[in-house]
C-alpha cells in the first residue's frame, strides 16, 4: 500500500499530510485534519454532503483521492466565516431564511452556493437550482435554501 | 476501500512509461466512477495510476478541420464550450446533463468512454459524430473509431498498457443539426433509463445523412443503423422521423433493472429517438443552435 | 471528558457543554415571541459546521466497530466462528449474540429482534445483525469482519404478504403458529344499510411500497464505559430514555447503568425511533473496555434499518347521488417485515384514520399485519396514516368523477368538522380545521375552479387558464411539447397528534429561572424539526424574557427529564405544555421572591411532568374508542402537474398546501415542515421505492433509492397556515410534522387523472405505471 506526502492549503492554512493511495479527500479533511464540518452522507458521490471548494470549484470530496488534491487550495465550511468570527453572508442568509433544519446537508449546500455566487453574483432561480442539483436535502424541501441563496446574492452585491 | 498501489503520472510520457511497467493498471482521473466502483468491489485494481494532473490532456479545440478533445476534459468544460455548442451540439447538451454540476466539474469525457457503461451519456453524441479515438501506449499510437471500441458493459478494446488520450471528430457540416435527449427517473443525479443522440444533415427538404445512437437500451451504446439507412434521402418530415424511430427496435435489446423494465425502455426508446430526430432536423435549418428547445 | 480529534481540534464531550444553546435572536418578550418568524437556536452552530453529529465524535483510545449482517433473507445460524477475527492483530473484540448474557432482544412493543444472532438462532431478513467486531482502525474492522465464518442453513423465505398468509407458509418466527402479527377491526354503524342507501358504489385496490427515511446522516454512535462501570452512549436518536431501557433490557443490565447523550441529529422521520447501533455499541464497549465508534455506511443504513410499511388496501365506497358518503368497507394488509417493532401501533393508527378526513356513518375495517422476510417496518412520518389517506383520497377523486361533481365540493360535504363522529365513535370537538384548510387552499390556488369533467369529453380546451390545450395524441406529431398534458388535483389529509389508543403520553420539563435568564431542560430531541427553538420560545413567553436569555439543554439522560419521543408530531403539544407549565410556575415563584431575590433562593426550579389528555384503547371487536386521539391535524393540498403522455414522466409544477396545526408557534418552522413534507410526499408519490426481489434489496445506494433533488421540486410551494386552536394545546398549538405529506399522493394522483384520464392506484406512480395506465405498455 503506497503512502504519499501531499501539500494542501486548507482554509488559508498550508498543511503537509501523509496519506495512503486509497485515502479520499473527505477522509483527509475529517480524520487527518479534524475538520468535521464537512459531512459524509454516503461516501459514494450520491448526496453532496461532502461538498468543498477545490481550487475554487465545488466538488464532492468523497470522490477525490487525497493524492489528487496535492497542491490544491481547499475551502471547507470552517473557512467560510470572517476572520473576526462573523458569518459569511451566505451563512447569515441560511440562518435568517430558515434554510437549516437538521443541518447535515448545510455545509455542502453552503459551499456549492459559494461557488455559484463567486462565479455568478446575480443568479436567477434556475441558476441557483442548477448549481445545487448535486446536493440532497431531506428536511427542508429546498425552498428556503433557494431563498437563502437569493438573499445572500443580493446582500453580497450590496457589499454586505 | 479495497487497497491498491497508487502512482502519479504528471505527463503523457511518464504515463506511458508507467503503463508499460504496469499494463493492467487502472487509471483514475475524475474519480467519479473509480471511487464508487472500487468501494463497491466492482473494480479491484492492484495498481492505479492517477492521471488527473496531466494538464496537456485537457483541451477542446478546432485543429485542421477536426474538433479534438483531450481525454481529461471534464464534462463541465465540454458543456461550457462555445465551439461544441455550435459545432457538436448533441455533445454539448449531453455533457450538461450528466449527473450534477459537482460531478461534471471532475468527471472526464475519457472516463465516460472507457468506463463503458451502457448508459454513458457522452458516448451517444460522440457516436453520432463518428468520433475517433487516439489510443496511446509505449509502443505508439493507434486511431480507432469509437464505433467498435465498446464491447460490452465495462469492456473496451483497450489493450493492457494502453490509454485513451484524444477524441476527435469533424465539426457539424453546414445544414447539420444534432440533439441529445436523456430520460432519467429524476432531473438530476440520474443514470439514464434511455438516452439518444441524433444528427441530421439536410439539403433542401431531404435528409442527406443521419446518425442515431442510443444508450441504456443495449449492452453498449449503439448506433441504430437500420434507422439511419431508412432516413437517407428521405424527406425531412415528421412521418419519416416517426418511421425511422420505430426501426430502433431492430437494434436495441434493453433489460429489466432497478430503474425500468425492458418493456418500458422499448416504448420510450422509440419516442425519444423520434423527438431527437425531429429536433435535430429543426436545428439543421435554424441559424443558431440553442439549448432551449426542451 | 475532553476529546481530541487527531490533535487538530479538541471536542469537549462534557455533557453540559455539548448541548446548551443560547439563542442568537434577540426577539421580543412575552407573547411577542409566539407566532412569528424566529431564527432557530442551533442555526448558527450548524452553518459554522460546528454541530457535532455522532460521526464527528472522537475520543482518545477509541476503536471502530462494524456489524456483520446476514446476506440471506431467512436462515438458521448453525455456527458463528469468531476465531480468525479475534486472532487478527489490532482487533480488540469480536462478539455475537452468544456473548450477550441478557435476553439480547429489543423492540418498541415486543422485544423480538435480536441485537446480534445466536448460535441456533435465526436471521430473518437480508441485513439482520449477526456479529460485531471492534478494531484499532476502520480498515482493520473491515478485515476482521471478513474473517468471521458463519454457517447458515438456508430456510425458505417468505417475501410476499399473500404467500405469508397461506396455510403452511414458512414461519418468519418459528415459535408462532402463523405469520400474522396483529389484526384490528372496526364495526361502525350498519354497513349493509349504508350500502343499501348508496346510489353509487365504487371499489378500489391500492398498494404502497417499502420506503426508506433516507435522512442525510447515516446511523452512527460512540459508547464508552466509565470507571464506575456506567456506559455512556452518544447517538442520534428520537428517544434517549427508551433507548436506555432497550439497551438495558437486551444486555441484562439495570437501566441506571446506561446513560445516553443525544448529539446533533441529522434528520429522523421515524427512522431513529428503533434501536440502530446503541446495543451493539454498549456491548462492544463493555467487552473491550475501550470507547467504540460505529458509523453506518449508506448501504448499511438502507439495508439494515427500518422501513415504511407496504400496504395493500381494498376500499368499497358507497355514496348518495348528492355526494354524501354512506358506507366504506375497508381492508388493509400491512407488511410487518421481519420483526414487530411498532407495527401494532402503526396498523392501529391506520385504522383510526381509515376514512381519512371524512365522516362516514357506516364503516367496517379489517386490518392484518403479516410478517415477511423483509426489513422490519416501523415508524415513518405518518405512522400508518399515509397509506389510508392515499386510498381514501383516490376513492373521493373517483367518486367526484363518477358523480360529475367538483372534487373540492365533494370533499367539503364530507370533511370532518366539530361534532363529527369518527369511525371509532370519537366525537370530534374543538380545533377541527379541515374545511378551513380546504377553503384556504382553494381560495389561494391560482388555478381555476374545476369545471365538471364529463366522462365522454376528453377534448375540452383549457387554454384560457394558461394550460396547453389538450389534444388527442396523434401519429407523427412533432416535438415533446405536444405530448404534455396538464392537470390539477386536490386531496386532504388527517392524522392524530401524540400517542394514541390508551398509550400514555407524557413529557417532563425543568425550568431553572433567574431574574434575567433561565435554563430549560427537556429530553425532547431536535431531529431537525426545530423543537428546541419552540421550547425556548414557549419558556420565554411565560417567563417574559427575551429569547436570547433562554439556555436550552436537551437530551442528556443524566441531566434532563424524559420528554418522550420526537415522533407522532407530539413535541410541541406535549413537551410544549410541560415547558409552559414549568415556566409559568417558575415565573410565579420568582415573582413571589420580590424585586431582590436572595442569591441562595436562586435559581427557582420548577419540574413538571405534563400528561396529555388520556386516550382510550380500541375495543377489539368494534374498534370503538371514545377518544382514540387527543388532537388531530388537518390539511389540504392542490397540486398542478404536467404529464408527458409518451414517456409517462410526471412533473409537479406547483402546490398550494394549507395546513391546520392550531396556533403557530414559529412560522418559519411550520413553513419548513410544509415545504419539506410536501417534497417528501412528492418523493413517496412518484419516486421512492425500496425494491426487494426475493427478499434481496436492489436499492442499496442513494443512486438507486431515489429521493427528490432540487431540480425535481415544483416552481412554487405556497403554504397557507390555518390556525384552528386546540383548547388543550400550548397557546392552542397542535402538531404539523407528519400531516404535511399526507394529502400529497392523493393530490398528485388526482392531478394525473385530470391530465390524462388515467387512475393509478399504486405508489410510486412511476412513468412506467403511467404508460401502462394509458394503455401504451
Amino acid at each position: 500500500m503506497s503512502e504519499h506526502s501531499i501539500c494542501v492549503t486548507v482554509n488559508d492554512q498550508p498543511r503537509v499530510c501523509t496519506v495512503k493511495g486509497t485515502t479520499t479527500l473527505l477522509e483527509l479533511l475529517r480524520n487527518d485534519l479534524g475538520l468535521t464540518g464537512t459531512k459524509d452522507g454516503c461516501s459514494e458521490g450520491d448526496c453532496g454532503a461532502c461538498t468543498v471548494l477545490l481550487n475554487g470549484q465545488a466538488i464532492k470530496s468523497c470522490l477525490v483521492l487525497a493524492v489528487q488534491a496535492d497542491g490544491a487550495t481547499l475551502v471547507t465550511v470552517e473557512g467560510l466565516c470572517r476572520p473576526d468570527g462573523s458569518l459569511h453572508p451566505i451563512q447569515q442568509a441560511f440562518v435568517e431564511a430558515g434554510a437549516v433544519q437538521c443541518g447535515y446537508c448545510t455545509p455542502g449546500m453552503l459551499l456549492a452556493a459559494k461557488a455559484l455566487l463567486d462565479a455568478n453574483p446575480q443568479p436567477d432561480r434556475d441558476a441557483i437550482r442548477a448549481a445545487l442539483a448535486g446536493n440532497l436535502c431531506r428536511c427542508t424541501g429546498y425552498m428556503k435554501i433557494i431563498a437563502a441563496v437569493e438573499l445572500a446574492a443580493a446582500r453580497m452585491r450590496e457589499g454586505l | 476501500m479495497h487497497s491498491f498501489d497508487l502512482v502519479v503520472a504528471r505527463d503523457v510520457p511518464q504515463l506511458l512509461g508507467l503503463l508499460a511497467e504496469r499494463p493492467d493498471a487502472r487509471l483514475v482521473a475524475g474519480g467519479t466512477d473509480f471511487i464508487p466502483f472500487v468501494r463497491a468491489g466492482k473494480w479491484q485494481p492492484k495498481d492505479v495510476i492517477d492521471i488527473s494532473s496531466i494538464r496537456e490532456l485537457c483541451f477542446c479545440r478546432l485543429a485542421q478541420g477536426w474538433i479534438e478533445i483531450g481525454t481529461l476534459t471534464t464534462h463541465g468544460e465540454l458543456a461550457a464550450s462555445a465551439l461544441l455548442r455550435e459545432q457538436a451540439t448533441a455533445l454539448s447538451e449531453a455533457a450538461a446533463l450528466i449527473a450534477d454540476p459537482l460531478i461534471r466539474g471532475r468527471a472526464t469525457v475519457g472516463g465516460n468512454i472507457c468506463t463503458a457503461s451502457p448508459a454513458a451519456d457522452a458516448v451517444p453524441a460522440l457516436l453520432a459524430l463518428d468520433a475517433e479515438l487516439v489510443l496511446a501506449s509505449a509502443a505508439g499510437e493507434r486511431h480507432v473509431p469509437l464505433n467498435g471500441f465498446l464491447l460490452g458493459p465495462g469492456k473496451t478494446i483497450l489493450r493492457p498498457g494502453e490509454a485513451l488520450t484524444t477524441i476527435r471528430f469533424r465539426p457539424q457540416a453546414p445544414g447539420t443539426g444534432s440533439r441529445f435527449l436523456k430520460l432519467g427517473r429524476r432531473r438530476a443525479m440520474a443514470i439514464s433509463v434511455a438516452n439518444v443522440a441524433a444528427l441530421i444533415q439536410i439539403s433542401g427538404a431531404s435528409i442527406v445523412t443521419s446518425r442515431l445512437a442510443m444508450g441504456a437500451v443495449a449492452p453498449t451504446v449503439v448506433r441504430c443503423a437500420p434507422a439511419e439507412a431508412y432516413l437517407e434521402g428521405m424527406s425531412a418530415d415528421p412521418l419519416s422521423f416517426a418511421a425511422a424511430a420505430a426501426r430502433v427496435q431492430e437494434t436495441i435489446c434493453p433489460i429489466d433493472d432497478v430503474r425500468a423494465s425492458a418493456a418500458y425502455r422499448r416504448v420510450v426508446a422509440v419516442e425519444l429517438a423520434r423527438r431527437a430526430l425531429v429536433e435535430a432536423c429543426e436545428r439543421a435549418t435554424a441559424p443558431h443552435p440553442n439549448h432551449e428547445l426542451n | 471528558m475532553r476529546a481530541i480529534g487527531n490533535g487538530r481540534q479538541s471536542i469537549d464531550l462534557t455533557p453540559c457543554a455539548l448541548q446548551p444553546l443560547a439563542s442568537q435572536a434577540a426577539e421580543g418578550i412575552g407573547s411577542q415571541v409566539i407566532g412569528g418568524r424566529v431564527v432557530r437556536l442551533d442555526a448558527r452552530t450548524k452553518v459554522l459546521g460546528q454541530a457535532l453529529y455522532p460521526g464527528d465524535l472522537a475520543v482518545p483510545g477509541m476503536i471502530f466497530g462494524r456489524i456483520l449482517r446476514s446476506p440471506h433473507p431467512h436462515a438458521r445460524v448453525r455456527r458463528i466462528d469468531l476465531t480468525a477475527a479475534r486472532g487478527l492483530p489490532g482487533v480488540a473484540v469480536a462478539v455475537s449474540g452468544d456473548d450477550i448474557s441478557g435476553p439480547s432482544t429489543y423492540g418498541l412493543v415486543t422485544p423480538d429482534q435480536p441485537a446480534l444472532a445466536r448460535t441456533g438462532g435465526a436471521v430473518r431478513y437480508v441485513g439482520d445483525a449477526v456479529a460485531a467486531v471492534a478494531a484499532e482502525t476502520p480498515e482493520l474492522a473491515d478485515e476482521a469482519l471478513a474473517r468471521i465464518k458463519v454457517d447458515y442453513e438456508l430456510l425458505p423465505a417468505v417475501c410476499d404478504m399473500q404467500a405469508a398468509l397461506q396455510p403452511g407458509a414458512p414461519l418468519v418466527h418459528e415459535e408462532r403458529t402463523d405469520n400474522v402479527l396483529h389484526t384490528a377491526r372496526v364495526r361502525h354503524g350498519d354497513l349493509a344499510a349504508g350500502f343499501a342507501a348508496a346510489d353509487i358504489v365504487l371499489e378500489g385496490h391500492y398498494t404502497t411500497p417499502f420506503v426508506d427515511h433516507a435522512y442525510l446522516q447515516p446511523e452512527a454512535g460512540l459508547a464508552s464505559v466509565g470507571e464506575d462501570g456506567r456506559v455512556t452512549i452518544w447517538v442520534a436518536t428520537q428517544w434517549p430514555d427508551e433507548d436506555r431501557r432497550q439497551v438495558a433490557h437486551a444486555l441484562g443490565l439495570p437501566v441506571a447503568q446506561i446513560r445516553e447523550i443525544v448529539t446533533a441529529t441529522g434528520g429522523a422521520f421515524g427512522g431513529r425511533e428503533d434501536i440502530s447501533v446503541q446495543i451493539v455499541l454498549a456491548l462492544l464497549a463493555l467487552k473491550s473496555g475501550r470507547p467504540v465508534k460505529i458509523v453506518h455506511s449508506r448501504s448499511e443504513s438502507l439495508t439494515a434499518t427500518t422501513k415504511r410499511h407496504p400496504f395493500e388496501m381494498h376500499y368499497r365506497t358507497g355514496a348518495t347521488r348528492d355526494g354524501r358518503l354512506t358506507a366504506m368497507e375497508i381492508s388493509f394488509l400491512a407488511n410487518a417485515g421481519a420483526y414487530a417493532s411498532t407495527t401494532l401501533a402503526v396498523v392501529n393508527t391506520a385504522v383510526t384514520v381509515a376514512t381519512g378526513s371524512y365522516e362516514v356513518p357506516n364503516v367496517n375495517v379489517d386490518a392484518t399485519a403479516v410478517y415477511t422476510n423483509s426489513p422490519a417496518t416501523a415508524a415513518m412520518r405518518g405512522f400508518g396514516s399515509n397509506q389510508p389517506n392515499f386510498a381514501v383520497e383516490m376513492e373521493m377523486s373517483k367518486l367526484a368523477a363518477a358523480l360529475e361533481m367538483e372534487p373540492v365540493e365533494l370533499r367539503r360535504r364530507n370533511l370532518y368538522r366539530a361534532g363529527s363522529i369518527m369511525l371509532t365513535g370519537q366525537v370530534l370537538s374543538g380545533g377541527v380545521g379541515a374545511i378551513k384548510a380546504l377553503d384556504a387552499a382553494q381560495s389561494l390556488s391560482p388555478w381555476p375552479p374545476f369545471a365538471p369533467r364529463l366522462a365522454s369529453s376528453s377534448q375540452a380546451a383549457i387554454g384560457e387558464h394558461g394550460f396547453a390545450p389538450r389534444r388527442a395524441p396523434g401519429p407523427g406529431s412533432g416535438r415533446a411539447g405536444d405530448s404534455k398534458r396538464y392537470g390539477v388535483g386536490t386531496a386532504c389529509g388527517c392524522k392524530n397528534v401524540g400517542y394514541n389508543l390508551g398509550l400514555e403520553d407524557a413529557s417532563g420539563a425543568v425550568v431553572e429561572a433567574y431574574p434575567d435568564h433561565a435554563v430549560v431542560k427537556i429530553g425532547a430531541v431536535d431531529v431537525g424539526q426545530g423543537s428546541s427553538t419552540i421550547m425556548a420560545q414557549l419558556a420565554a413567553s411565560k417567563l417574559e424574557l427575551p429569547l436570547a436569555a433562554i439556555e436550552l439543554w436537551a437530551s442528556d439522560t443524566d441531566l434532563v427529564p424524559d420528554s418522550g419521543s420526537s415522533s407522532a408530531s407530539r413535541q410541541t403539544f406535549v413537551t410544549g405544555n410541560a415547558v409552559l407549565r414549568a415556566a409559568a410556575e417558575a415565573a410565579r415563584r420568582l415573582a413571589a421572591l420580590g424585586p431582590h431575590p436572595p442569591a441562595d433562593a436562586l435559581p427557582v426550579v420548577a419540574k413538571v411532568v405534563y400528561h396529555a389528555p388520556s386516550t382510550c384503547a380500541m375495543d377489539p371487536l368494534t374498534g370503538r374508542s371514545e377518544r382514540a386521539n387527543f388532537a388531530y391535524g388537518y390539511g389540504c393540498q392542490i397540486v398542478t402537474v404536467e404529464v408527458d403522455v409518451e414517456t409517462g414522466e410526471v412533473r409537479v409544477l406547483g402546490v398550494v398546501a394549507a395546513h391546520d396545526a392550531g396556533q403557530t408557534i414559529n412560522l418559519t418552522n411550520v413553513e419548513g415542515q410544509i415545504e419539506g413534507g410536501f417534497v417528501m410526499g412528492q418523493g413517496y408519490s412518484l419516486l421512492e421505492e425500496y425494491v426487494l426481489q426475493g427478499g434481496v434489496p436492489k436499492a442499496t445506494t442513494l443512486a438507486t433509492f431515489l429521493v427528490p433533488t432540487i431540480l425535481d421540486i415544483p416552481e412554487r410551494i405556497d403554504s397557507v397556515i390555518v390556525e384552528e386552536r386546540d383548547p388543550e394545546g400550548p397557546y392552542g398549538a397542535k402538531g404539523i410534522g407528519e400531516m404535511t405529506m399526507l394529502p400529497t399522493p392523493g393530490a398528485i394522483a388526482a392531478a394525473i387523472h385530470d391530465a390524462t384520464g388515467a387512475w393509478i392506484d399504486d405508489l410510486p406512480i412511476t412513468p412506467e405505471r403511467v404508460l401502462r395506465a394509458l394503455g401504451k405498455l
